[in-house]
């Protein structure tokens, strides 16, 4: 789902089974290294720029955490507001992995949850189900 | 007239709302698995209530807050 939110910024990520150094701009930001990278370069293709290749670094508990310039960030579209103001690369894949995450629950709730209640008669067949988007919020309303 | 409302808002949260006879709240394991299967971050509040609503925190948020941002 993380490499679905990134791909939705129109970058793509680069995946490694070993964690990868992290490419940079001053010789201390190579020591990090990440099991998923944004090449710097990637960032070109969208039209904005980063000194340093932006990685997430998988943790004990399965989560990763983002490594990125701290100093000078990549600031890419927002996916909240793509027409607004550039938000930095940190915060854009957040939302970016909040979309990606609440459709996907959506989708969940629709096409296997609801129908498998009717199917199992937990509730009546002829329920009515409806999908309301207002903002950036997502309801799906079942009555009967 | 029982309704079932699942929302998701713009941060990724999830909230399950049920409102009728206190049968209904049964359903609510068919949510928690299916979201559970998704994400692997399901949690449950168990409510007496008749109505109850929950927030499943959008895994991505809660690491940001655990990094201070």
């Amino acid at each position: 789902m993380l490499l679905a939110a990134i791909a939705t910024l129109g970058l793509q990520a680069e995946v490694f089974e070993k964690a990868h150094r992290l490419s940079g701009y001053y010789n201390y930001d190579n020591k990090q290294s990440a099991e998923i990278v944004i090449p710097k370069a990637q960032f070109g293709r969208i039209g904005s720029y980063s000194y340093v290749d932006v990685g997430f670094a998988k943790t004990a508990d399965g989560s990763y955490t983002m490594l990125t310039d701290g100093h000078i960030p990549a600031m890419v579209a927002d996916p909240k507001n793509p027409s607004g103001p550039k938000v930095k690369i940190e915060d854009a894949v957040q939302s970016a992995y909040a979309k990606v995450n609440g459709d996907s629950a959506i989708k969940t709730v629709l096409t296997k949850t609801i129908p498998r209640l009717k199917a199992l008669g937990k509730i009546p067949a002829n329920a009515t189900v409806r999908k309301q988007t207002v903002g950036g919020t997502t309801r799906v309303l079942v009555s009967y | 007239m029982p309704t079932i409302t699942f929302t998701v808002d713009e941060n990724g949260n999830t909230s399950l709302e049920l409102k009728g006879p206190k049968s209904l709240h049964k359903l609510k394991a068919d949510f928690d698995k299916d979201l559970a299967e998704l994400t692997g971050d399901a949690k449950t509040v168990e409510r007496a209530d008749l109505t109850e609503k929950e927030v499943v925190k959008n895994p991505a948020q809660a690491q940001a807050q655990k990094q201070g941002r």
